[in-house]
Protein backbone atom coordinates (compact mmCIF):
# COMPACT_ATOMS: atom_id res chain seq x y z
CA UNK A 1 0.00 0.00 0.00
CA UNK A 2 1.15 3.47 -0.48
CA UNK A 3 2.42 4.97 2.52
CA UNK A 4 0.70 8.00 2.09
CA UNK A 5 -3.12 8.07 3.57
CA UNK A 6 -6.53 7.40 1.73
CA UNK A 7 -8.88 10.58 2.24
CA UNK A 8 -11.86 10.07 4.08
CA UNK A 9 -13.84 12.19 3.37
CA UNK A 10 -16.76 12.70 6.56
CA UNK A 11 -19.08 15.47 7.86
CA UNK A 12 -17.34 18.57 9.81
CA UNK A 13 -17.31 16.11 12.88
CA UNK A 14 -14.58 13.85 11.31
CA UNK A 15 -15.65 11.11 13.74
CA UNK A 16 -14.00 7.73 12.50
CA UNK A 17 -16.16 5.14 11.48
CA UNK A 18 -16.26 1.87 13.24
CA UNK A 19 -15.18 -0.42 10.83
CA UNK A 20 -12.04 1.55 10.40
CA UNK A 21 -10.83 2.05 13.53
CA UNK A 22 -8.32 -0.82 13.53
CA UNK A 23 -7.00 0.15 9.88
CA UNK A 24 -3.65 1.69 8.98
CA UNK A 25 -3.45 4.12 5.78
CA UNK A 26 -6.72 6.07 6.21
CA UNK A 27 -6.82 9.97 7.33
CA UNK A 28 -10.46 10.58 8.15
CA UNK A 29 -11.07 15.05 6.84
CA UNK A 30 -14.08 16.80 6.33
CA UNK A 31 -14.41 18.62 2.88
CA UNK A 32 -12.82 22.22 3.86
CA UNK A 33 -9.66 19.58 3.93
CA UNK A 34 -9.79 19.38 0.13
CA UNK A 35 -10.39 23.01 -0.40
CA UNK A 36 -7.08 24.11 -1.73
CA UNK A 37 -4.58 21.11 -0.52
CA UNK A 38 -2.70 19.93 -3.62
CA UNK A 39 -3.68 16.04 -4.06
CA UNK A 40 0.02 14.95 -3.10
CA UNK A 41 -1.18 14.78 0.40
CA UNK A 42 -3.35 11.27 -0.40
CA UNK A 43 -3.31 8.24 -2.12
CA UNK A 44 -6.76 8.02 -3.08
CA UNK A 45 -10.11 9.52 -1.59
CA UNK A 46 -13.59 7.42 0.02
CA UNK A 47 -16.43 10.00 0.12
CA UNK A 48 -18.97 8.62 3.05
CA UNK A 49 -22.40 9.51 2.52
CA UNK A 50 -22.07 12.52 5.24
CA UNK A 51 -19.68 14.50 3.51
CA UNK A 52 -20.40 17.97 2.94
CA UNK A 53 -20.93 17.21 -0.78
CA UNK A 54 -21.56 21.53 -1.80
CA UNK A 55 -18.51 22.16 -0.32
CA UNK A 56 -16.52 19.56 -2.13
CA UNK A 57 -18.55 20.42 -5.48
CA UNK A 58 -17.39 24.28 -5.15
CA UNK A 59 -13.71 22.92 -4.77
CA UNK A 60 -11.56 21.64 -6.56
CA UNK A 61 -9.89 18.94 -4.69
CA UNK A 62 -11.32 15.69 -6.07
CA UNK A 63 -10.92 16.87 -9.36
CA UNK A 64 -7.36 17.09 -8.78
CA UNK A 65 -7.33 14.19 -7.13
CA UNK A 66 -8.66 12.18 -10.56
CA UNK A 67 -6.71 14.76 -12.93
CA UNK A 68 -3.68 13.06 -10.47
CA UNK A 69 -4.83 9.60 -11.27
CA UNK A 70 -5.79 8.99 -8.13
CA UNK A 71 -8.82 6.98 -7.36
CA UNK A 72 -12.24 7.95 -5.82
CA UNK A 73 -14.72 5.73 -3.79
CA UNK A 74 -17.92 7.38 -3.36
CA UNK A 75 -21.18 6.48 -1.40
CA UNK A 76 -24.14 8.55 -1.18
CA UNK A 77 -26.69 10.06 -3.44
CA UNK A 78 -24.19 12.26 -5.59
CA UNK A 79 -26.57 15.28 -5.27
CA UNK A 80 -24.02 18.02 -6.21
CA UNK A 81 -21.24 17.83 -8.77
CA UNK A 82 -18.28 16.69 -6.70
CA UNK A 83 -17.46 13.90 -9.81
CA UNK A 84 -17.19 15.65 -12.97
CA UNK A 85 -19.65 14.10 -15.84
CA UNK A 86 -21.75 12.29 -13.26
CA UNK A 87 -25.33 12.73 -12.85
CA UNK A 88 -27.45 13.21 -10.19
CA UNK A 89 -29.06 10.56 -8.01
CA UNK A 90 -32.48 8.98 -9.08
CA UNK A 91 -34.52 7.10 -6.62
CA UNK A 92 -36.44 4.96 -7.62
CA UNK A 93 -40.05 5.30 -7.70
CA UNK A 94 -41.98 1.70 -7.05
CA UNK A 95 -41.51 0.11 -3.49
CA UNK A 96 -42.32 -3.14 -2.23
CA UNK A 97 -41.63 -6.79 -2.81
CA UNK A 98 -38.60 -6.78 -5.13
CA UNK A 99 -38.30 -3.63 -6.18
CA UNK A 100 -35.42 -2.71 -4.17
CA UNK A 101 -33.49 -6.28 -5.09
CA UNK A 102 -29.90 -6.63 -6.12
CA UNK A 103 -28.59 -8.26 -8.96
CA UNK A 104 -24.55 -8.60 -8.83
CA UNK A 105 -23.33 -7.98 -12.18
CA UNK A 106 -19.23 -7.98 -12.11
CA UNK A 107 -16.56 -8.66 -9.69
CA UNK A 108 -15.08 -5.86 -7.91
CA UNK A 109 -12.47 -5.89 -5.15
CA UNK A 110 -14.48 -3.78 -2.89
CA UNK A 111 -16.02 -7.30 -2.48
CA UNK A 112 -13.20 -9.38 -1.84
CA UNK A 113 -14.27 -12.02 0.34
CA UNK A 114 -17.97 -11.30 1.08
CA UNK A 115 -20.59 -13.20 0.10
CA UNK A 116 -22.17 -10.59 -2.03
CA UNK A 117 -25.92 -12.30 -1.54
CA UNK A 118 -26.06 -11.62 1.55
CA UNK A 119 -25.68 -7.76 1.82
CA UNK A 120 -28.84 -7.10 -0.02
CA UNK A 121 -30.72 -7.26 3.05
CA UNK A 122 -30.35 -6.77 7.08
CA UNK A 123 -32.84 -8.44 8.85
CA UNK A 124 -34.96 -9.67 6.17
CA UNK A 125 -35.63 -5.72 4.60
CA UNK A 126 -33.74 -4.90 1.98
CA UNK A 127 -33.17 -0.85 1.31
CA UNK A 128 -29.99 0.01 3.61
CA UNK A 129 -27.91 -1.01 0.85
CA UNK A 130 -29.36 1.48 -1.70
CA UNK A 131 -32.45 3.40 -2.95
CA UNK A 132 -31.95 4.31 -6.26
CA UNK A 133 -28.96 4.96 -8.78
CA UNK A 134 -26.46 7.45 -9.95
CA UNK A 135 -26.81 6.63 -14.10
CA UNK A 136 -23.48 5.38 -15.04
CA UNK A 137 -21.64 7.70 -17.08
CA UNK A 138 -20.34 6.27 -20.59
CA UNK A 139 -17.36 3.51 -20.21
CA UNK A 140 -18.30 2.76 -16.80
CA UNK A 141 -19.00 -0.98 -16.23
CA UNK A 142 -22.11 -1.63 -13.74
CA UNK A 143 -20.77 -3.48 -10.87
CA UNK A 144 -24.52 -4.14 -8.64
CA UNK A 145 -27.74 -3.82 -10.44
CA UNK A 146 -30.69 -2.78 -8.35
CA UNK A 147 -34.85 -2.94 -8.97
CA UNK A 148 -36.56 -5.29 -11.53
CA UNK A 149 -34.64 -3.26 -14.08
CA UNK A 150 -31.23 -3.54 -12.80
CA UNK A 151 -29.89 -0.32 -12.88
CA UNK A 152 -26.81 0.31 -11.76
CA UNK A 153 -26.68 0.91 -7.54
CA UNK A 154 -22.49 0.52 -8.11
CA UNK A 155 -20.16 0.98 -10.67
CA UNK A 156 -16.76 1.23 -11.49
CA UNK A 157 -15.61 4.04 -14.20
CA UNK A 158 -12.34 5.54 -15.33
CA UNK A 159 -13.07 9.00 -15.96
CA UNK A 160 -11.27 10.25 -19.30
CA UNK A 161 -9.56 12.88 -16.97
CA UNK A 162 -7.33 9.99 -15.68
CA UNK A 163 -7.80 8.30 -11.66
CA UNK A 164 -11.13 5.90 -11.46
CA UNK A 165 -14.21 6.20 -9.83
CA UNK A 166 -16.62 3.72 -7.73
CA UNK A 167 -19.79 4.34 -7.47
CA UNK A 168 -21.69 3.49 -4.73
CA UNK A 169 -24.88 5.02 -4.35
CA UNK A 170 -26.39 3.79 -0.95
CA UNK A 171 -25.96 4.12 2.95
CA UNK A 172 -21.85 3.52 3.54
CA UNK A 173 -20.96 0.38 1.87
CA UNK A 174 -19.11 -0.40 5.16
CA UNK A 175 -22.24 -0.25 6.67
CA UNK A 176 -24.64 -2.80 4.40
CA UNK A 177 -23.61 -6.12 5.87
CA UNK A 178 -25.12 -7.91 9.09
CA UNK A 179 -21.93 -9.11 10.59
CA UNK A 180 -19.22 -6.68 12.26
CA UNK A 181 -15.91 -8.54 10.55
CA UNK A 182 -17.42 -8.23 6.92
CA UNK A 183 -17.84 -4.48 7.92
CA UNK A 184 -14.07 -4.17 8.44
CA UNK A 185 -13.64 -6.59 5.77
CA UNK A 186 -15.56 -3.71 3.43
CA UNK A 187 -13.72 -1.08 5.03
CA UNK A 188 -10.26 -2.64 4.29
CA UNK A 189 -10.94 -3.57 0.84
CA UNK A 190 -12.31 -0.10 0.50
CA UNK A 191 -9.08 1.51 1.32
CA UNK A 192 -7.05 -1.15 -0.40
CA UNK A 193 -8.79 0.20 -3.66
CA UNK A 194 -8.72 3.98 -3.26
CA UNK A 195 -5.17 3.44 -2.75
CA UNK A 196 -4.15 2.43 -6.00
CA UNK A 197 -4.01 -1.50 -5.11
CA UNK A 198 -4.41 -3.63 -8.55
CA UNK A 199 -7.23 -6.16 -8.28
CA UNK A 200 -7.01 -9.67 -6.54
CA UNK B 1 -46.57 31.14 7.96
CA UNK B 2 -43.54 31.87 10.30
CA UNK B 3 -40.38 33.60 9.46
CA UNK B 4 -38.35 30.13 9.57
CA UNK B 5 -34.52 29.28 8.65
CA UNK B 6 -32.94 25.96 8.63
CA UNK B 7 -29.65 24.41 8.95
CA UNK B 8 -28.37 23.00 5.39
CA UNK B 9 -25.17 20.76 5.93
CA UNK B 10 -24.05 20.18 2.32
CA UNK B 11 -24.47 16.54 2.39
CA UNK B 12 -26.87 14.75 0.15
CA UNK B 13 -30.07 14.30 2.69
CA UNK B 14 -30.11 17.72 3.30
CA UNK B 15 -30.62 19.12 -0.37
CA UNK B 16 -33.12 16.27 -0.49
CA UNK B 17 -35.26 17.06 2.65
CA UNK B 18 -35.00 21.02 2.28
CA UNK B 19 -34.52 22.08 -1.34
CA UNK B 20 -35.44 18.95 -3.85
CA UNK B 21 -38.26 17.03 -1.74
CA UNK B 22 -41.96 18.27 -0.50
CA UNK B 23 -42.68 19.58 1.97
CA UNK B 24 -40.00 21.82 2.70
CA UNK B 25 -39.14 22.77 -1.21
CA UNK B 26 -42.53 24.53 -1.49
CA UNK B 27 -42.13 26.57 1.54
CA UNK B 28 -40.37 29.81 2.03
CA UNK B 29 -37.90 28.69 4.76
CA UNK B 30 -34.54 30.05 4.95
CA UNK B 31 -31.34 27.43 4.56
CA UNK B 32 -28.24 28.88 6.54
CA UNK B 33 -25.34 26.98 5.51
CA UNK B 34 -24.24 25.03 8.82
CA UNK B 35 -20.24 25.95 8.74
CA UNK B 36 -21.63 29.77 8.54
CA UNK B 37 -24.05 29.39 11.16
CA UNK B 38 -22.17 30.74 14.20
CA UNK B 39 -21.86 33.91 12.06
CA UNK B 40 -25.71 33.71 10.89
CA UNK B 41 -27.81 37.04 11.27
CA UNK B 42 -31.22 35.28 13.14
CA UNK B 43 -32.70 38.68 13.74
CA UNK B 44 -35.73 38.86 11.33
CA UNK B 45 -36.69 35.20 12.12
CA UNK B 46 -39.56 33.22 14.34
CA UNK B 47 -38.15 29.81 14.45
CA UNK B 48 -34.86 28.45 13.47
CA UNK B 49 -34.95 24.58 12.84
CA UNK B 50 -31.21 23.34 13.79
CA UNK B 51 -31.80 19.78 11.64
CA UNK B 52 -30.54 16.67 12.41
CA UNK B 53 -27.15 15.68 11.31
CA UNK B 54 -25.75 18.90 11.52
CA UNK B 55 -21.98 18.78 12.59
CA UNK B 56 -22.04 18.75 16.58
CA UNK B 57 -18.84 20.78 16.57
CA UNK B 58 -20.43 23.60 14.11
CA UNK B 59 -23.71 23.75 16.53
CA UNK B 60 -20.82 24.00 19.42
CA UNK B 61 -19.32 26.97 17.56
CA UNK B 62 -22.78 28.83 17.29
CA UNK B 63 -24.32 27.57 20.25
CA UNK B 64 -24.14 31.14 21.91
CA UNK B 65 -25.89 32.72 18.93
CA UNK B 66 -28.53 30.09 19.05
CA UNK B 67 -29.37 30.58 22.88
CA UNK B 68 -29.01 34.35 22.13
CA UNK B 69 -31.97 33.79 19.45
CA UNK B 70 -34.01 31.98 22.36
CA UNK B 71 -33.93 34.49 24.69
CA UNK B 72 -34.67 37.00 22.53
CA UNK B 73 -38.19 35.69 21.81
CA UNK B 74 -37.22 33.13 18.70
CA UNK B 75 -38.43 29.32 18.85
CA UNK B 76 -35.39 27.23 18.61
CA UNK B 77 -35.60 23.59 17.18
CA UNK B 78 -32.98 21.43 17.95
CA UNK B 79 -33.04 17.61 16.20
CA UNK B 80 -31.65 14.14 16.86
CA UNK B 81 -27.75 13.21 15.99
CA UNK B 82 -26.44 16.19 17.00
CA UNK B 83 -24.07 16.11 19.21
CA UNK B 84 -25.13 15.59 23.18
CA UNK B 85 -27.12 18.43 23.40
CA UNK B 86 -24.59 20.04 26.52
CA UNK B 87 -25.02 23.29 25.28
CA UNK B 88 -28.77 23.46 26.18
CA UNK B 89 -29.43 24.80 29.53
CA UNK B 90 -30.66 21.54 32.19
CA UNK B 91 -30.33 18.83 28.87
CA UNK B 92 -29.18 15.71 29.71
CA UNK B 93 -28.49 13.48 26.79
CA UNK B 94 -28.43 9.85 27.44
CA UNK B 95 -27.72 7.53 24.69
CA UNK B 96 -29.98 3.93 24.36
CA UNK B 97 -29.32 1.33 22.00
CA UNK B 98 -31.47 2.29 18.97
CA UNK B 99 -33.73 -0.33 17.39
CA UNK B 100 -34.38 0.03 13.69
CA UNK B 101 -36.32 -3.46 13.90
CA UNK B 102 -39.17 -2.40 16.51
CA UNK B 103 -41.63 -3.11 13.35
CA UNK B 104 -40.35 -5.99 12.40
CA UNK B 105 -39.35 -7.59 16.41
CA UNK B 106 -43.44 -6.43 17.11
CA UNK B 107 -41.78 -4.16 20.06
CA UNK B 108 -43.80 -1.07 19.67
CA UNK B 109 -41.84 1.74 20.86
CA UNK B 110 -44.97 2.79 23.08
CA UNK B 111 -44.46 6.46 22.31
CA UNK B 112 -46.89 8.83 23.84
CA UNK B 113 -47.78 12.41 23.24
CA UNK B 114 -47.51 14.31 27.04
CA UNK B 115 -48.61 17.54 25.86
CA UNK B 116 -51.28 17.68 23.62
CA UNK B 117 -52.29 20.69 24.58
CA UNK B 118 -49.04 21.85 22.64
CA UNK B 119 -49.78 23.90 19.23
CA UNK B 120 -47.64 21.57 17.56
CA UNK B 121 -49.60 18.30 18.19
CA UNK B 122 -52.43 19.94 16.36
CA UNK B 123 -50.22 18.39 13.29
CA UNK B 124 -47.93 15.20 14.83
CA UNK B 125 -49.48 13.11 16.28
CA UNK B 126 -48.33 9.43 17.38
CA UNK B 127 -47.89 7.92 13.85
CA UNK B 128 -46.20 11.22 12.44
CA UNK B 129 -43.96 10.93 15.46
CA UNK B 130 -42.98 6.75 15.44
CA UNK B 131 -39.54 5.67 14.20
CA UNK B 132 -36.75 4.40 15.63
CA UNK B 133 -35.43 7.14 17.85
CA UNK B 134 -31.26 7.76 19.41
CA UNK B 135 -31.42 8.18 22.66
CA UNK B 136 -33.60 10.76 24.93
CA UNK B 137 -33.14 13.51 27.59
CA UNK B 138 -32.61 11.28 31.08
CA UNK B 139 -32.58 14.86 32.71
CA UNK B 140 -34.26 18.46 31.31
CA UNK B 141 -34.38 20.60 33.94
CA UNK B 142 -36.90 23.56 33.41
CA UNK B 143 -38.38 21.63 30.81
CA UNK B 144 -41.75 20.13 29.53
CA UNK B 145 -41.75 17.06 28.59
CA UNK B 146 -43.81 16.81 25.13
CA UNK B 147 -43.21 13.04 23.90
CA UNK B 148 -41.76 10.55 26.15
CA UNK B 149 -41.24 6.78 25.68
CA UNK B 150 -40.88 3.68 28.40
CA UNK B 151 -37.35 3.76 29.68
CA UNK B 152 -35.19 0.70 31.12
CA UNK B 153 -36.16 1.49 34.86
CA UNK B 154 -39.90 1.28 33.39
CA UNK B 155 -40.27 5.01 34.09
CA UNK B 156 -41.05 7.33 31.16
CA UNK B 157 -37.91 9.41 29.26
CA UNK B 158 -38.43 12.36 27.28
CA UNK B 159 -37.69 11.81 23.39
CA UNK B 160 -38.94 15.47 22.84
CA UNK B 161 -38.83 18.60 25.86
CA UNK B 162 -39.49 22.51 25.29
CA UNK B 163 -37.66 24.46 27.66
CA UNK B 164 -38.86 28.43 28.05
CA UNK B 165 -35.44 30.31 27.76
CA UNK B 166 -36.12 34.24 28.10
CA UNK B 167 -38.55 35.31 25.65
CA UNK B 168 -38.61 32.41 23.83
CA UNK B 169 -37.63 28.55 23.94
CA UNK B 170 -35.90 25.66 22.71
CA UNK B 171 -37.83 22.30 21.72
CA UNK B 172 -35.33 19.59 21.95
CA UNK B 173 -35.91 15.94 20.20
CA UNK B 174 -33.82 12.91 19.76
CA UNK B 175 -35.76 12.34 16.07
CA UNK B 176 -34.14 12.45 12.93
CA UNK B 177 -36.61 13.12 10.26
CA UNK B 178 -34.98 15.18 7.44
CA UNK B 179 -31.84 12.71 7.27
CA UNK B 180 -34.18 9.81 6.32
CA UNK B 181 -36.73 11.69 4.32
CA UNK B 182 -33.51 13.32 2.39
CA UNK B 183 -32.41 9.67 2.18
CA UNK B 184 -35.82 8.22 0.48
CA UNK B 185 -36.18 6.04 3.61
CA UNK B 186 -38.90 5.79 6.66
CA UNK B 187 -41.93 6.88 5.50
CA UNK B 188 -43.18 8.10 9.12
CA UNK B 189 -40.78 10.55 8.60
CA UNK B 190 -42.07 12.28 5.64
CA UNK B 191 -45.57 12.04 7.91
CA UNK B 192 -43.47 13.63 10.40
CA UNK B 193 -42.22 16.89 8.18
CA UNK B 194 -45.67 17.30 6.42
CA UNK B 195 -47.25 17.84 9.99
CA UNK B 196 -44.41 19.85 11.04
CA UNK B 197 -44.30 22.05 7.82
CA UNK B 198 -48.16 22.33 8.44
CA UNK B 199 -47.44 23.93 12.09
CA UNK B 200 -44.59 26.26 9.99
CA UNK B 201 -47.10 27.40 7.64
CA UNK B 202 -50.12 27.96 10.52
CA UNK B 203 -52.31 25.46 8.70
CA UNK B 204 -55.72 24.29 9.85
CA UNK B 205 -55.06 21.62 12.46
CA UNK B 206 -54.85 17.84 10.49
CA UNK B 207 -55.72 15.96 13.42
CA UNK B 208 -55.68 15.51 17.15
CA UNK B 209 -52.61 14.31 19.54
CA UNK B 210 -52.54 10.57 19.97
CA UNK B 211 -54.43 9.50 16.73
Amino acid sequence: MSARPVALIESADRALPVPFRALRGVEVVSADALDGTAPERWSGAIVGMHADQRRLAAGAGIAALLRAGRRVLFNGHHAYPVLPGVEPFRPLGRRGGDALALTPLRDHPVFHGLDRAGLARRKGVMGFYGRGTVPPPPGARPVTGIGADGRAVDWDWEPPEGGGVFMHAGNDIWTVAERADDRVRIAGNCVAWAAGEPAR
Amino acid sequence: MMRAAATHAGTYYHRAALEERAPFAGLPVRLIDADRLAEADLRDLDVLLVTDRTPAVLIDRAAPRLLDFARRGGRLFVFGENGDYAWIPGLRWTARPTNYWWWLTGDDPDLAVDAPDHPLFAHLGVRELTWHFHGTFARHDGARRLVSVPGESGAREALMVERPLGAGSVVATTLDPFYHHGSYFMPATTRFLDGFAGWLAGDPPAQAAGA
